[in-house]
């Protein structure tokens, strides 16, 4: 490790753009910079754009797009990505400072792959590691909105996908919208993925009484975590969803079910504790009846079935035939009655909740 | 423009009565009484007939307000934005303008949350069964007077029964009827209709179908329905709470039931069902 002999004024870090994984971090006791060439996944990195390569914007903590430009300096967080359409990076700066964006939402590693039809992610220098007033170095596991593990909604359910842009995070949110409005005070939470405020704000936008997800817990992305950590998280965040008064609560769990941190959380021995039950999404009809098998082979008996291959109502009657489970579109979702009746259809199984 | 609601004159010193406008089609109106000592228990919604004579139900349910300590909330669902309330998932939505409404109340602090009791009577009793099945996590207790007619725990299609509505707007509410009804039947439901409510007049729907179903008149239609769901209450194992009884000396007047058919103890929990 070698430190940095130009301390950055408080001007410098002002100005920086800081990125949506870092909003819990106070701006305020940031007091210098050190540089490492192993900096830890979550730690608070000062970087600044050398080429705009496929993230054009950043998401920043105050929720919006902000453009990038070259010599934009940005505020983000050094953490892993999985996205089998995207990127998969690590959290890994290059000794020379040079790394990657992974991702708009702030997370900045190494690249090992991406899509074919993707373009190289923007590239970065590198400047440091932001450090507190006593010369600690910032990681956003130290601000986070875990208070303790204790207590959930009454009735958790997750939402799990054949693949990643199953349409997963649009079942959820209308979900949420009927829910709400049939008076459940529901929770939105992100369980797994890489830190960005796109779902969140769906999650808002379709009513939710409260909107959380993984880096409210500390990690700006789960790939790579520990699971045992995502699980504690996945506590965390349902105790802090009761605390907010909610009844419900519906987890988005990224990408497919397989995953490598979704199929050990559907694998765990404290799944049950998080999922009171499971609602499938998928993309077309074999997707579905894989999936369905898959969950199956684990225990799982998903209460509904929705996603892209609801656009098709002869997919939707085939699978409506094979499974003895809805298979219910965003619009049917997103009506409170067929909302609520996916929740007491949980509750007939588990037990009674209400409002 | 609506029909601007009188002035309501409770002189009943254990009471405070309020009145919070609507907003269009998207909050009813509502009186709500509030007794200087409260009870505890979960408030009650009474939603009124079709004549939507509300002022005139919260005037007589006034001293049950005051004797119990319980909270009432009366919507009006007036005619011009709830035309037809009774049904519940009318075009402008009566089951999402109650839930609005206990939500804003709730909010404001002028009702605990949680759970309430339901009560209707005549077309309100249609609004208040179906709404009890399509949220029975909202319900404590429901109380159905006088209904006109019923959804039934059957096969007939929705409204009728649980069965496929030919409506494609509706076209899912069958299967969250199926879903819900053992949580509706876990319910405590009492059903009252007056002795002498047996006559067919110009607003009992009729034809053959119908009767055949549930019979001819309210007096019958409540004796089938109370029937029905006691056995479907049976072929789930459900353990029912469904109490019957016939309001000595009532027509098919909110006023005659509250004064010689004791409505008012039935609403307010004086009298309670079999548990």
């Amino acid at each position: 490790m070698t430190t940095h002999s130009d301390d950055p004024s408080h001007a410098i870090f002002n100005k920086a753009k800081w990125a949506f994984t870092t909003r819990h971090v106070p701006k305020e006791i940031v007091n210098g910079i050190r540089f490492t060439d192993s900096p830890q996944s979550g730690d608070l990195l000062l970087a600044r754009i050398e080429w705009i390569g496929h993230q054009t914007r950043l998401h920043t903590r105050e929720g919006r797009f902000s453009d990038l430009f070259v010599g934009d300096l940005i505020v983000a967080t050094c953490g892993a990505r999985f996205a089998t359409d995207q990127f998969e990076g690590i959290s890994q700066v290059r000794a020379d400072g040079k790394a990657d964006l992974l991702a708009a939402g702030g997370i900045i590693g190494h690249t090992r792959s991406r899509h074919n039809r993707m373009k190289p992610a923007t590239r970065l220098r590198v400047l440091g590691v932001l450090t507190d007033p006593s010369g600690k170095l910032i990681n956003i596991s130290q601000h986070t909105i875990i208070q303790d593990s204790h207590g959930k909604p009454g009735l958790t359910i997750g939402i799990v996908g054949s693949a990643m842009n199953s349409g997963k995070t649009t079942t959820a949110a209308y979900l949420i919208h009927g829910l709400e409005k049939a008076g459940w005070r529901t929770a939105g939470i992100k369980l797994t993925g890489t830190g960005s405020f796109g779902d969140l704000h769906a999650y808002i936008d379709a009513g939710a009484s409260v909107a959380m997800d993984f880096t409210d817990a500390g990690m700006a992305s789960t790939y790579l975590e520990p699971i045992d950590r995502i699980i504690a998280a996945g506590h965390s965040l349902l105790a802090a969803a009761a605390r907010h008064g909610c009844d419900t609560a519906v987890i988005e769990l990224a990408d497919g079910i397989t995953q490598a941190e979704t199929s050990l959380i559907l694998n765990h021995p404290q799944r049950d504790q998080l999922f009171d039950a499971f609602l499938l999404v998928a993309a077309d009809s074999l997707a579905a009846i894989g999936g369905m098998a898959w969950l199956s082979e684990r225990g799982i008996a998903p209460v509904a079935l929705s996603g892209l291959l609801t656009r098709a109502p002869l997919v939707v009657g085939e699978l409506s035939q094979r499974f003895c489970i809805p298979v219910l579109t965003r619009e049917d979702l997103a009506e409170p009655t067929v909302a609520s009746s996916v929740i007491n259809r949980i509750s007939a199984v588990n037990h009674p909740s209400g409002p | 423009m609506d029909r601007p609601l009188p002035l309501l004159h409770i002189s009943n010193h254990a009471l405070a009565v309020r009145y919070r406008p609507g907003f269009g089609s998207v909050i009813p109106a509502s009186w709500t009484l509030v007794p200087s000592v409260l009870s505890g228990l979960p408030p009650i919604v009474c939603v009124h007939g079709i004549s939507r004579e509300v002022e005139e139900m919260a005037r007589l349910l006034s001293p049950a307000s005051a004797e119990t300590g319980r909270i009432f909330v009366m919507p009006h669902f007036d005619e011009k934005h709830y035309p037809r309330y009774q049904s519940c998932l009318c075009r402008n939505r009566s089951d999402l303008a109650l839930i609005r409404l206990v939500e804003e109340l709730m909010r404001d602090g002028c009702v605990p949350p949680g759970r309430f009791d339901l009560a209707g009577y005549s077309g309100g009793a249609q609004f208040a069964h179906r709404f009890t099945w399509l949220y029975p996590h909202w319900i404590e207790r429901l109380v159905v007077s006088s209904a006109g007619w019923y959804t039934f725990p059957d096969n007939s299609p929705f409204p009728y029964g649980m069965g496929p509505s030919e409506s494609s707007r509706l076209r899912l509410v069958h299967q969250c009827l199926k879903v819900n009804l053992r949580a509706f039947l876990d319910r405590k439901i009492m059903i009252r209709v007056g002795e002498h409510d047996d006559a067919v007049d110009a607003v009992t729907r009729s034809g053959p179908e119908i009767e055949a179903q549930q019979g001819r008149d309210r007096k019958t239609r409540a004796r089938i329905w109370h029937q029905a769901l006691l056995q479907a209450a049976r072929d789930l194992g459900v353990v029912p709470q469904v109490d019957f009884a016939l309001m000595p000396g009532c027509g098919h007047s909110f006023e005659e039931c509250v004064r010689l058919g004791g409505l008012s103890e039935v609403i307010s929990g004086m009298q309670q069902a079999p548990s």
